[in-house]
């Protein structure tokens, strides 16, 4: 029986804070200057066990979701220690339970990767942003260069298979075919790890 | 030749897969998946074709870490010439108040 992507997360959330340590550590600092445009009301998707909270900014009035209850519950810890307003929420980000123009910004990390269908995830983000509002995503894509995109395409095979997250999405056009205007498109690691920026139209 | 420049190849990147597993958690999954997979899949085809041409296991051994070296090498510049270093103070929106 194929388990859905939800309870996969539920069994690597365990071992999820070990294998990503790495990650967090390289990271911190581009991440850090990358959250530093969050503002206001905002929602974090994928929240995971939380290890970005640590670089937000302080103050923030944040709504964090994510489909493992597993993960959630891990995060609980550190959302605690975030000095601002962070509500946890078990929710889809096919399906956000929220009215349409209701946050300031919206942040994902490695989380477009995972969702079952992307744009309609941020077409669903896109309703409930407001106006002029930002779109933050610190995402891994699909390099454009073969000698890259080989190891990502292999590797993509099992990841997909134990977590169900792809290495091989072009998360820019996604987040363009959503209806966001791309403000910026930053590379963080080769053109794998990107920040990029997507704006709801005034 | 061609046999084993793929067996070369497989095994390269069997050994170079069983090591991601102990180099992801410290050093992160794509700093390492990326050129484990190229010094796997070239270092292999290479050992294997120098070892079908008879040439000795330390001549190979030596090309192999070379060809690790280069590889990591050149990854290494490849990601700083994609990248604005350092990474650009993101624009903060609206402006922050300027400090009194
Ligand atoms: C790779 S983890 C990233 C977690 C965290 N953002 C980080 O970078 O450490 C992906 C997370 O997204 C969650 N997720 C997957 N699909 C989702 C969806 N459709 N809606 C909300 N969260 C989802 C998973 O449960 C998992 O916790």
């Amino acid at each position: 029986m194929k388990s859905s992507p939800e309870t996969r997360y539920d069994q690597v959330a365990k071992t999820f804070d070990l294998i990503r340590s790495g990650d967090t550590r390289r990271w911190k600092e581009p991440q850090t200057r990358f959250f530093r445009q969050l503002r206001g009301k905002t929602l974090y998707v994928g929240i995971g066990t939380g290890l970005e909270i640590v670089n937000f900014p302080p103050g923030l009035d944040m709504v964090a979701i994510d489909t493992s209850r597993e993960m959630l519950g891990r995060s609980r810890p550190r959302v605690d220690l975030y000095p601002g307003k962070m509500r946890l929420c078990l929710m889809d980000a096919e399906r956000v339970g929220f009215p349409d123009n209701h946050f300031d910004s919206i942040l994902t990390v490695c989380v477009l990767c995972t969702v079952k269908n992307p744009v309609n995830g941020l077409k669903e983000l896109y309703r409930v942003l407001k106006p002029g509002g930002r779109l933050l995503s610190f995402e891994h894509v699909l390099s454009r260069n073969p000698f890259y995109s080989i190891p990502l395409r292999l590797m993509s095979v099992i990841s997909s298979t134990l977590t169900g997250s792809y290495l091989t999405r072009d998360t820019v056009s996604n987040i363009r075919r959503a209806g966001f205007r791309v403000e910026s498109d930053t590379n963080v690691y080769l053109d794998i790890v990107k920040a990029v920026v997507g704006i709801k139209p005034a | 030749m061609f046999l084993a420049m793929l067996g070369g190849m497989t095994v390269g990147m069997i050994v170079c897969f069983i090591l991601m597993v102990f180099l992801v958690p410290p050093l992160g999954a794509f700093e390492v998946m990326i050129p484990l997979h190229n010094i796997g899949m070239w270092g292999g085809m290479i050992a294997g074709m120098s070892r079908a041409a008879g040439i000795s296991e330390p001549a190979i051994l030596l090309t192999g870490a070379s060809t690790g070296f280069a590889i990591s090498l050149l990854v290494l510049i490849s990601d700083y010439g994609h990248k604005p270093s350092p990474l650009p103070d993101f624009p903060v929106h609206p402006p922050e108040a300027p400090a009194p």
